[in-house]
């Protein structure tokens, strides 16, 4: 009799947050300014302990949302390779040195993806930018090309947030 | 780079700096020629909106003046008006791009022929 064994892969955060950097496009999803919860695109830059900034135009409904409910959740996904959500609290980032900083951080981000114009850069306005502190996070494995019965194919990773 | 937008400089300048390109930023069209005089850069983008003095007013000025009339100027800007482009070219510009029509490799491509012709 063959069994079929499958490995389901671990990750640790340096791993998580090398992909994050190398795929700085994420799915984010709010619910603010109305009952209906909406997803959307953003470009974002991650720092070491998973805090997710991205920028956005003053008055865009991702302004006006997370002003109203600043919560909201995130995936990242590449298709067999790995998978990353995250929720946490999003706040406004006031200080000029340090939007000044994750600009520059999201202009990295930008030039990781091949002849990307990120919407953000598209439309006129005032730029405000935003970080998100995960009080949640967590990674599956999609390199594994069969399925697991037995082994969860989730890497949570413990963030101090909460 | 004279550009007003803090985010598109810096997207500009990380994606140069990979290319091994110096760069150096102004905002504002009423700095350019104290900034140039001082900088003597080799080639100067130049977008048309600006604070302080408009793109096409910058272009005159640099073009009049000893020290910077020979330094090639490339004016990219959303402004896509045929007189527009016209206005430019008559002024001195080297090349009249619409950056809604560019890749940002693009761009920098725009940048190597210019500095290589």
């Amino acid at each position: 009799m063959w069994h079929n064994i499958v490995v389901v892969k671990k990750y640790t955060k340096e791993e998580a947050l090398a992909f994050l950097r190398t795929n700085p496009i994420m799915s984010a999803a709010m619910c603010g300014g109305s009952d209906r919860p909406v997803a959307t695109t953003l470009l974002f830059a991650v720092d070491d302990d998973f805090t997710i900034g991205f920028a956005t135009k003053v008055g865009t409904y991702k302004d006006r949302a997370l002003s109203v409910n600043p919560l909201m959740s995130i995936t990242v996904w590449k298709n067999n390779e790995m998978h990353v959500q995250m929720s946490g609290r999003a706040e406004k980032v006031v200080d000029e040195a340090a939007v000044d900083l994750l600009l520059e951080k999201l202009a990295v981000s930008v030039n990781m993806v091949d002849d990307f114009w990120a919407p953000v850069l598209k439309y006129p306005g005032e730029y405000v930018c935003y970080q998100m502190k995960p009080d949640w996070v967590r990674v599956q494995d999609l390199s594994s090309n069969s399925i697991s019965e037995s082994e969860s194919m989730f890497t949570e990773f413990n963030v101090d947030n909460r | 780079m004279v550009e007003d937008d803090e985010f598109l400089n810096k997207v500009y300048e990380a994606k140069l700096a990979e290319e091994n390109f110096e760069t150096y930023h102004v905002f504002r069209g009423d700095e350019v020629m104290r900034q140039v005089i001082e900088v003597k850069p080799d080639l100067i983008v130049l977008d048309l909106i600006l604070p302080g003095k408009n793109g096409f007013e910058v272009l005159k000025e640099l073009k009049r003046n000893i020290k910077t009339k020979k330094i090639p100027v490339i004016v990219l800007t959303n402004l896509s008006e045929s007189s527009d482009k016209e206005v430019i070219m008559k002024l001195g510009a080297k090349i009249f791009a619409v950056k809604s029509n560019l890749s940002i490799d693009e761009v920098v491509g725009l940048i190597k022929v210019e500095l290589s012709s």
